[in-house]
Order: structure tokens, then C-alpha cells, then sequence
């Protein structure tokens, strides 16, 4: 049981990844490599707040959320927007990404540092198995995040719009709908998740510069399983690369986690190459 | 000051970075102490990674970014190898390439099916792994303490001095750069080009998109392979600490930098990124915010990194002293003023063939886009294939060049059935055709698109193309002398050395025209080659497209502009709702009031519904 | 929002040269659309019909000329204001939002009004009594509905954003003639409400039906402009809409 707790929490980070992904998928069709490094950002920025400023925990995440925020909104207007295709996108993006990996190596070292958590980190104990406070909280606000987004897709005009600028942009354009100013708010959403994203993983993971670079590829990986566009699918498919990873390490050896998760995204890409929820691309004549 | 460029530039071009190799190989002569050579050398090794990500990601246009793990399999090949006692450099050099090759192929055939960000993740992922693999296997590869059993190499027998490493990194590096530059200003070079630009436009002259690519890819791996045996037996260490995430992203930032889509891009890109990592004592700390500047500046400002700036500083300099664009060598008087004319050249026959579609049908779910449709094209004859939106007119065209499956019939060029033969395959049996939108590779002369459409005639292998034989010679003139041809019969002999993409919409559906002509097909189809073109333009294409039909070749037209189709064709299939409604000699059509009406979209009562609503009422009418 | 004087366009297109990139369709195209009236664009495919309504929906530059929209030049007007300027443009081929509900697909319509979700049920009711068939299907995805329901959807969600100029690209197209006549009627009903109505069609016999004045574009260039009651013999017109005859001799031509 302590394994599946860890394999579930693990897989919340990835799925938590790949729903920032997701929502400037959604939006523009972009793929933001940047993603995984704001949440690096936000987990630092949390550190900074709690340690360093022994802030309170709303002032903490009220801080991370704003910072991340506006570091999103810069790499929309600098590293998306001049760019029109998509392929230059990904290296901009990760040109971004590695400037923020740089700087937070330059303000905070290369040393993980402990971020606290609000909630404590005495051991639990759930239908037998060992878990730390984080991580359930972890879980929980990964399922909750995905159900909130559902909701606002479909109960909100701004969701509605969101949605139906990814199906036809054109189409949503003749709507009143303004897609530039959508898809960027779309990323400055992002942005403020990415903030709260990092708070939430950064005692689990600890703040470390290179996390970046790791949590991107897992995230994308949830993503390419879960199928570009499903917020459940993200989130299934972080869950399942978390308890790969768990069992493997267990039973095979941690040498073998990466591998394994390497083997899983191939074998699915072949077989499905939308992912397990992706829709196939339907064919206009 | 100009004259002196006029005489720079009449030095062949490839003699100055021949001079520059000279002089860095001969550059110890010179004493200039051990840091600078260690610089050159690993300068020179990372440039050889670099140029492997410029063949796949900046010529083959694939977001392939994980060369640091083929550069990591030479490395350890070569550590391995040398630790077991075969220390011969040539040897361990060649395994390395072919270990960095067989990671290519072994990645690249699932990661190039997924293309885009999907290749660039799992190629990066890739670098990810090295680590993982290096720990699995560490009896052999010293794991992430490092591989430090190497012994001494040796070259053809006899040892070699520690600082004779200088002279073999700067030899390979010479080498290899003068095969890539062969490579890239082959046919080869230019069909990664024109792949980039669009697999459609790729099969559409006959190349096999996926072989293409996984091509380039493979081609790709090798430098890097030997840059990692040659930095193994640099310092006769192997540590997995050379090939992380950082050094993926440097090599990728020297890429984008030095301009992916150039040959010696590559070295100048290395060069900033290693004078960049040197200064690691001061600035160690911003290297990872420089990349990512370097990555963000280039991406966005920098399309063609330094090298782009290179040559359009060359370009100027040219055009300032009256050397471009130049004029092809049999264009002497070249007096042919705004390029109207296109009868001065002879079009010699064309073998052409007939297209025969029997009873072809296609459904997409349940709309039956087209249902037994016959018709036939003849040799020598401009056949018109009209009908309002919808009739499924891009269809058929799709199926006829094997972009869709047909449900049912018979296709058959020159008698050859094409049953499920794929694009490329259908090209090669001489069906070639032009695009709605025309399809030109940015950064291509206007000769070069043309002979890229030669791709599949006097085939030149790769080893030919390196080493520039007299074989390759002989069939490089032919293809320009062929090019030339055809551009002056679509009056656009003149831009013979214009950059394609800069020409207006006009010159540019000629040029498409010329490229599709240079392969003599048998078929040749145009898809709505008028449109967009102003009346003068519309009339010099009719008239080279009667030239091309006097010349024997099967000539399809599919075109709105009902004026040109009246005066153009020898005969003339209407389609309409996916059956063929009318077919006839202009005369025959134009009073056809059936093919008026239906143009103008009158649905007959009692008519089965529409295509659209075949979707949900999948009913059977009968012809 | 006042009406204006019936005699004053709504719309009014000068000199139009639009195209995408540097490919040019639209080379030299005016018309003009009145309040309560229908002004059909006719011609052969290819002929610059839809490229001329992209235009004025503001998705293709204009290269020349002007567009004037309740007297205000709209030529640089981003897309998306003209619709909240009150141009609704329903494009051909019935893009609708096809993995949403028919619901959600007309609130979308309605997404200009700048009010909630739950706001725009009065609207989708007044949708549902002129096509009562969308009532049945509000809860099934837009993608599931046939060709005729789909384009009934376009309109449907077209309206909701309370235009004054409606602008339908072929909505005959690829219907069932049943279908078409119900779509026609519908339009004909929109027009009595005074909308001004810029209608694209092949389809000659229909368009002229319910049409006021009618425009006939040849690659590009208008070639007939005429009210339609000056028109008496609609084979001529048919022939010129086929590039056949030069033109006919009308009101306005260029």
C-alpha cells in the first residue's frame, strides 16, 4: 500500500505537468517546454516565502501564484507570440526554460532545499499503508484541479470558448471570440496553477534547479499516454507512470524506472499514437 | 573595393574553409600553447555533433534533439573497445559511427513516426536515459564513476603521441565537413529540403517520406558518433557526466545559433558555445541562462543563425558588384526582357501514357465522396476535369496520386495498374503534378527546385554524391542543362539563380510547372494552375501547357476558369455530387444544359441526398 | 441601436481587391447590402464569392478598396469586433463546434452579448422556434447532427449574437432540396425582421427566390449587378453566372 501511495502521489507531480501542458494545448495548440520549470520557479519562490520571509501560507501562495503569473505572461509575449510556427515554439520555449533553470541556479544554488509543508510531515498511516501529509494532498489536489477545469469547460462561457477555439479558431474568431487575447490568458492561467503547482509539489520533490528538465519529459510522457488534450487522460497517465516507476524501482532497481517509462511511452505511441483518451483527428473533405 | 570582391568571388567557394582547415591543422607550428588547442579540439568535436543536429533537425526539418546519446553510444564504444585491447583509432572512429547510426535507427523508426514534439521529447528523453543504461552496464562502461581503462590509440599500427590527438580530431573534423558539404549541395541535400517543405510535394517527385527521414536522422548520428570516440580518446575517460540534458541543450543552442540549415554553421555555433563553457571558472553560473538567451534570440530573431547572416551579407556584396543573380552559362545574350516568353525553346517529345480510372470509388464514414467514376486520360491530349465544390474533384486527384486508399476500381497508368502503391511509388510511374498552393522549399535557387524534380531519373547514390565522380559530374550538368531547358520554356530562364520562395504567385506556379515537366511524365496533373494568375499570366500558361500536350504528354487539367478549360481542352469530364455527370469536346459541354445546371447547384427533386447528408442516410442510388 | 433609412446601405463595398498571401482571387468587387433586404452574391466556384464575405468578416486583408459598415470604414477592424459590431458570417460547410452540444453551440453564438451561461436560454429559445428540430437535439454534440440540422445550427448560433447583418455562405450547400427550401424560408423570415442579409450561393434558382438584388462575380471582377426585378430571363442570368456571355446590361455595373 505505502507503494501505491508513492507511485500515486509521484504520478500527481507528472499529471499536475502535464495539465499545465494541457490547458496551453487546449488554448493554442502550442506545446510549452517551459511548463515543468515555472512549477520549478513556484517551488522555490514557496521556499523563499515560507523560509526565508516566514510568510503565512495564503501570503506563500498568494506570492508563488503571482510571480509564476507574470513570469508566464513574459514568455507568452517574448517566446510564443513572435514565433508562428509551432516546431520554433518548442525551441523558444525551451530556450525559456532554460534561462529560468539558469537563474534560479544563480539565485538559489544547486543544492535541493527543503520547501515545508502547511499541513506538517508527520507520517500517516491509510488502510495500512505509510504516507506523508504532501502527498495525499498532493493526489487530491491533482483530481480536484482536473474536475474544476471540466467544470469550468463546460459551465462557463469562457470555458465553451476555450473549447471551441481548439476545434476551429476560424470558426471561433467569427463567434466575437478573441483568440489572441484567449490564448493568452489561457497561459497566464497557467501561469497562476503553475505558481500553486509548484507550492504543492515542492515538499515532495524538494526545490532543485534540475527539475525542471526531469518533471518535463515525465509531464509529457503523462501527456502522450493520457492523449494531447484529455485533462483526465493527463492525469491518468501521470498516475500510471508514477506507480511504473515505484513498482520498477522496487522490484528491478531504480537504474531501471527511467528505462521502463521509456518502454511504456513508445509501446503506447505505437499502438495509439493519440494516447489512450485522444480523439483521432476526424477527416474534413 | 568591389573589383577585389569580384576576384574573391571568383575563387571557387569551397577554398576558403579548405584554407582554414589548412591553417588550424597546421596551426601547433605556430606554438600556440595547450589551452588553445584544447580548445580547437573540443571546438571541433562538439561542431561535429552540432553538424548532425543540422543535417536531421535543420536540413531534414525533424525535431530530432537528442544527439548527445548517440554521442554518448560513440564514446562508449570507443572507451570499450579500447579498454579490450583493440586500440587501432580508425577502427574504434568507424565502430563509433556505426554504434551512433544504429542508435539513430533503432530510435528513429518509432520517434519519426510520431514526428514533431513527440520525436523531440522522446529524443530527449533518450539523453535522459544514458545515465540509467551507463549504471545498468557497469561492468563494461565503469558506470557513473566513469570508464577510465582506456588504453593509449594507436593508428595503423603504431602508437600515437598525446598531442598527435590535435592532428587526428582536425583531420576527421576536415573530412567529415567536406562530406556534409557534398551531401547538402547534392539532390540529396536538396530532397531533405524539399521534405521539410512538405512530405506531400516529397512523394510527389518520387521520394519515400519515411526513408527520407529516417535518412537524415541516421545521417545525423554518425558525426556525433565520432565525436564521441574521439573525445573519449581525447582524455581516455568516458564519464556519463558529458552527455546530460545541459549538453543536449548547448549542442541544440550551437545548432540554432550557428544557423541549423548550413554546413559550417555548425563550427561557428561550436565555437560560442565552447568559448562559452571554457569561461566556466567566471561564468560557470549564467552558461545555462546564455543557452536558453541563445535558444529564445534564435528561434526568434535568428532564422538563419550566423551563417544566414553570412550570406546575406555575401549576397549584398554580390548584387553590389554585379554578380547576381547570375545568368546561366548557354543564356549569352540573355536579352529577354520581363520574361513573357516561352517559345524559343524546343519541349522534345514526351513518351506519355494514358491514365485510366474505372469504376473508382471512395467513402469517408459514410459520405461517398465519389462512386464509379470512370474516365480516361489520353496521351498527347489536355483532358479537363471540372465541377462545382464538393463534386470530388481533390479526390480523385488524391487517389489517383495514392494519398487515399480507393473502396473500389481500377487505376492504371500506361497500362500499369497502381493498385496500393504509395505516392512515391505512383510518381515514379510517371504521374507528376502541380498543387493548388505551390509547394517551394524557402532558400532554394529557382534551378534547384527543378532538378529536384530529377529525384528519381539518373538515380546518384550517396558515396557518388560524396565523392563527386565523374558519373555525379556528368549527371549534375545533364540536370542543368535540363533545368534550363525547362525554365526557358516556361519563360523563367532569366531567375535561373533567384531564390524560388521570393518569386510572385505567377513565377512560382511556372516554376512548379518546369519541375514537374523535367522528369518527362506521362501524366502530368494540374491542379487549378490558373487560379490566381492575371490575364496575361493565364494566357503564357495555356500556351505552355499546348506545348507540353504537343509534346505527348497526358495532360489533366482541373480548373475553374471555365474560359481556359473551353479553349484548352480536348476533351472534358464534368463531376458532380462523386459520379461523373457529363463528358465531352468543349462544344458538346458548353451546351450541355445538365453540366450548367448543375454547376449552378439546382438539386433535381427526387434526387438522392446530397453528400453531406449520405452521412446519415447511407442509402444505395443507383446510377 | 436605431435602424437606419432603408435607401442607406448597411453594408457598402468599394473597389474591393482581397486575397490570401499573394495569391489575388478578389481583384475589383463592389456591392452594397440594405436593411431588410437580401443582396445575393452569385457565380461559379472560384469566382471570388466567399473570399469577398472573408473580407468583409475581416479574414482576409484588404488589398484595395474600401468597406464601409453603418457608415464607419471597418477595412483594419479586427475580426472579432466586427461580430460585436453586429456582422454575424456563417461560413460554408457548416462549421459548427462539433464535439459541443447543440446548447453550448449557440451560447457560444451568443458569447458577443457578454452575459452568463444560464443569461442566453431566452435566446436559444427564439433560436429553437424558428428550428424546432434543435430543440430535440440541445443535448446531443453538434457533430452528431446531419448535414441540414448543422446548417440550421450555423445560422441558429449566427443570430443569437443579435446581428444586423447576416452574412450566409452557400447554405444550400450539399442539402437535400427539402432542406433547402426549409433553410430559404427560414431566411426569408430573417429578412422580414429587418436584418440586412449578404447571401453567397450556386444554387441561381434559390438565391433568386428570396433575393432583392443579385451580383455576379467572374474570376474576380463583378460582372452583372442588378435588382432582381429587372431580371426577366433567368437562363440568361444562368449563363452569365457560367462566364458564358460577357454580361448583361444592369443597374450599377462597373
Amino acid at each position: 500500500m505505502t507503494l501505491i501511495y508513492a507511485g500515486l502521489s509521484l504520478g500527481a507531480v507528472y499529471a499536475l505537468v502535464a495539465i499545465g501542458y494541457n490547458i496551453v494545448f487546449i488554448a493554442s495548440h502550442s506545446f510549452n517546454f517551459a511548463q515543468a520549470q515555472l512549477m520549478m520557479i513556484g517551488a522555490f519562490v514557496t521556499y523563499t516565502g515560507y523560509v526565508t520571509f516566514k510568510l503565512p501560507t495564503v501570503a506563500v501562495l498568494a506570492l508563488a501564484m503571482v510571480v509564476v503569473a507574470v513570469l508566464s505572461a513574459i514568455e507568452e509575449r517574448i517566446a510564443i507570440r513572435p514565433v508562428s510556427d509551432h516546431q520554433t515554439q518548442l525551441i523558444t520555449t525551451l530556450g525559456f526554460g532554460t534561462i529560468l533553470t539558469g537563474v534560479a541556479q544563480l539565485i538559489w544554488g544547486t543544492q535541493p532545499l527543503q520547501v515545508p509543508f502547511f499541513a506538517g510531515a508527520e507520517v500517516l498511516t491509510i488502510l495500512g499503508g505509510r504516507v506523508f501529509p504532501v502527498e495525499v494532498a498532493l493526489v487530491v489536489f491533482a483530481v480536484a484541479l482536473v474536475v474544476a477545469i471540466t467544470f469550468y469547460t463546460r459551465r462557463r462561457m469562457g470555458g465553451l470558448a476555450v473549447v471551441a477555439m481548439s476545434q476551429d479558431e476560424e470558426a471561433a474568431t467569427l463567434r466575437g471570440i478573441d483568440v489572441r487575447m484567449l490564448a493568452f490568458a489561457a497561459f497566464a492561467v497557467t501561469g497562476v496553477l503553475g505558481g500553486l503547482m509548484g507550492a504543492a509539489i515542492g515538499p515532495k520533490t524538494f526545490a532543485v534547479a534540475s527539475l525542471g528538465a526531469a518533471l518535463a519529459i515525465k509531464g509529457f510522457v503523462a501527456l502522450a499516454i493520457g492523449g494531447f488534450g484529455s485533462m483526465y487522460g493527463g492525469l491518468l497517465g501521470g498516475f500510471a507512470i508514477g506507480l511504473v516507476e515505484q513498482y520498477v524501482a522496487r522490484y528491478l532497481g531504480s537504474n531501471f524506472t527511467n528505462l521502463s517509462v521509456f518502454v511504456l511511452l513508445l509501446l503506447v505511441l505505437m499502438i495509439r499514437p493519440t494516447g489512450l483518451f485522444g480523439r483521432v483527428q476526424e477527416r474534413t473533405v | 573595393m568591389l573589383q577585389l570582391w569580384t576576384a574573391v568571388r571568383k575563387v571557387p567557394t569551397w577554398v576558403f574553409p579548405a584554407a582554414i582547415g589548412l591553417f588550424v591543422l597546421v596551426l601547433p607550428l605556430l606554438g600556440p600553447g595547450y589551452e588553445l588547442t584544447r580548445q580547437i579540439e573540443l571546438t571541433l568535436i562538439l561542431a561535429l555533433v552540432v553538424s548532425g543536429l543540422n543535417i536531421s533537425l535543420g536540413y531534414a526539418g525533424q525535431l530530432a534533439i537528442g544527439q548527445a546519446a548517440m554521442y554518448a553510444a560513440g564514446a562508449y564504444t570507443a572507451g570499450m573497445l579500447s579498454s579490450a585491447g583493440h586500440t587501432d583509432l580508425l577502427l574504434q572512429i568507424v565502430a563509433a559511427g556505426l554504434a551512433a547510426l544504429a542508435v539513430g535507427i533503432l530510435t528513429g523508426i518509432p520517434g519519426l513516426r510520431l514526428g514533431s514534439w513527440s520525436l523531440a521529447m522522446t529524443s530527449f528523453f533518450l539523453v535522459l536515459l544514458v545515465p540509467d543504461i551507463v549504471d545498468i552496464f557497469e561492468e563494461d562502461t565503469g558506470g557513473h564513476l566513469g570508464l577510465s581503462t582506456m588504453l593509449n590509440p594507436t593508428l595503423f599500427g603504431r602508437s600515437l603521441a598525446p598531442d598527435a590527438m590535435y592532428y587526428v580530431i582536425v583531420i576527421v573534423a576536415i573530412i567529415w565537413f567536406a562530406v556534409f558539404r557534398n551531401v547538402v549541395a547534392s539532390r540529396h541535400g536538396i530532397a531533405f529540403q524539399v521534405l521539410k517543405q512538405s512530405p506531400v510535394l516529397a512523394s510527389s517527385v518520387g521520394m519515400s517520406v519515411f526513408r527520407t527521414k529516417l535518412t537524415g536522422y541516421a545521417i545525423g548520428a554518425v558525426p556525433a558518433g565520432f565525436g564521441g570516440a574521439l573525445l573519449a580518446n581525447l582524455d581516455l575517460f568516458v564519464t556519463p557526466e558529458a552527455f546530460t540534458f545541459h549538453m543536449a541543450t548547448g549542442a541544440l543552442a550551437a545548432s540554432i545559433l550557428g544557423g541549423s540549415m548550413s554546413v559550417y554553421g555548425a563550427v561557428f555555433g561550436a565555437s560560442i558555445i565552447q568559448f562559452n563553457n571554457d569561461q566556466s571558472s567566471n561564468f560557470a553560473e549564467y552558461s545555462l541562462v546564455f543557452f536558453g538567451a541563445f535558444l529564445l534570440i534564435g528561434g526568434v530573431l535568428l532564422r538563419g543563425g550566423v551563417a544566414g547572416l553570412l550570406r546575406t551579407g555575401i549576397r549584398r556584396l554580390d548584387r553590389a558588384a554585379g554578380l547576381w543573380p547570375r545568368r546561366p552559362a548557354g543564356a549569352a545574350g540573355g536579352g529577354e526582357a520581363g520574361g513573357g516568353a516561352a517559345d524559343a525553346v524546343d519541349l522534345p517529345p514526351i513518351e506519355g501514357g494514358a491514365l485510366e480510372v474505372d469504376a473508382v470509388a471512395k467513402a469517408f464514414g459514410g459520405n461517398r465522396a465519389l462512386r464509379e467514376v470512370s474516365l480516361r486520360a489520353e496521351p498527347g491530349q489536355v483532358t479537363a476535369l471540372i465541377g462545382p465544390n464538393g463534386s470530388g474533384k481533390t479526390t480523385l486527384l488524391n487517389l489517383v496520386c495514392g494519398f487515399y486508399r480507393r473502396d473500389a476500381g481500377r487505376i492504371t497508368v500506361a497500362g500499369t495498374a497502381i493498385d496500393g502503391a504509395s505516392p512515391h511509388r505512383i510518381a515514379r510511374l510517371g504521374v507528376t503534378r502541380t498543387f493548388q498552393t505551390p509547394l517551394i522549399p524557402p532558400g532554394v535557387s529557382v534551378a534547384e527546385v527543378v532538378i529536384s524534380g530529377r529525384y528519381t531519373s539518373d538515380e546518384v547514390g550517396f558515396l557518388s554524391a560524396v565523392l563527386r565522380g565523374p558519373k555525379f559530374r556528368r549527371i549534375r550538368r545533364h540536370d542543368l542543362a535540363r533545368a534550363e531547358d525547362m525554365l526557358r520554356l516556361v519563360g523563367l530562364a532569366h531567375l535561373f539563380d533567384t531564390e524560388a520562395a521570393t518569386l510572385p504567385l505567377g513565377q512560382r506556379r511556372m516554376l512548379e510547372v518546369a519541375r514537374a515537366l523535367v522528369r518527362e511524365p506521362k501524366v502530368l496533373l494540374l491542379d487549378e494552375a490558373a487560379s490566381g494568375l492575371d490575364e496575361a499570366e493565364v494566357e503564357t500558361l495555356a500556351a505552355v501547357i499546348r506545348r507540353i500536350r504537343d509534346a505527348g504528354c497526358a495532360v489533366i487539367l482541373v480548373e475553374h476558369n471555365f474560359g481556359l478549360v473551353l479553349s484548352l481542352a480536348d476533351r472534358i469530364v464534368v463531376l458532380a455530387r462523386g459520379a461523373v455527370l457529363a463528358e465531352g469536346t468543349p462544344e458538346e459541354i458548353e451546351n450541355d444544359v445538365r453540366v450548367r445546371d448543375e454547376y449552378l447547384g439546382i438539386v433535381e427533386p427526387g434526387d438522392a441526398p446530397a453528400v453531406e447528408e449520405a452521412g446519415t442516410l447511407p442509402e444505395r442510388t443507383a446510377k | 441601436m436605431t435602424t437606419p433609412l432603408p435607401d442607406v446601405p448597411l453594408l457598402d463595398v468599394q473597389g474591393l481587391a482581397t486575397g490570401y498571401g499573394d495569391l489575388r482571387v478578389v481583384w475589383d468587387v463592389s456591392f452594397q447590402v440594405w436593411p431588410g433586404r437580401v443582396t445575393a452574391l452569385l457565380g461559379r466556384n472560384g469566382s471570388g464569392k466567399t473570399t469577398s464575405l472573408r473580407a468583409v468578416a475581416g479574414l482576409n486583408p484588404v488589398h484595395g478598396g474600401r468597406i464601409e459598415y453603418d457608415g464607419r470604414r471597418i477595412d483594419r477592424l479586427a475580426a472579432h469586433r466586427r461580430v460585436k459590431a453586429g456582422i454575424s458570417y456563417v461560413q460554408e460547410g457548416k462549421r459548427v463546434f462539433r464535439q459541443q452540444s447543440v446548447e453550448d453551440n449557440l451560447r457560444l453564438g451568443g458569447y458577443t452579448l457578454g452575459v452568463r451561461r444560464s443569461a442566453l436560454d431566452a435566446d436559444c429559445d427564439r433560436v429553437y422556434e424558428l428550428f424546432p428540430v434543435l430543440r430535440e437535439k440541445r443535448r446531443h454534440p453538434a457533430g452528431s447532427l446531419s448535414g441540414g440540422q448543422q446548417q440550421m445550427l450555423a445560422i441558429g448560433q449566427a443570430i443569437m449574437a443579435k446581428p444586423r447583418l447576416l452574412m450566409l455562405d452557400e447554405p444550400s450547400g450539399g442539402l437535400a432540396p427539402s432542406i433547402v427550401a426549409e433553410v430559404m424560408s427560414r431566411v426569408a423570415l430573417l429578412k422580414e425582421s429587418g436584418l440586412a442579409i449578404l447571401l453567397v450561393e450556386q444554387a441561381v434558382e434559390a438565391a433568386v427566390d428570396v433575393a432583392d438584388h443579385v451580383i455576379v462575380l467572374d474570376i474576380g471582377k463583378v460582372t452583372l449587378s442588378s435588382p432582381v426585378g429587372e431580371i426577366d430571363d433567368l437562363e440568361r442570368l444562368k449563363d452569365v453566372c457560367m462566364g458564358r456571355v460577357p454580361a448583361i446590361d444592369g443597374a450599377g455595373e462597373p
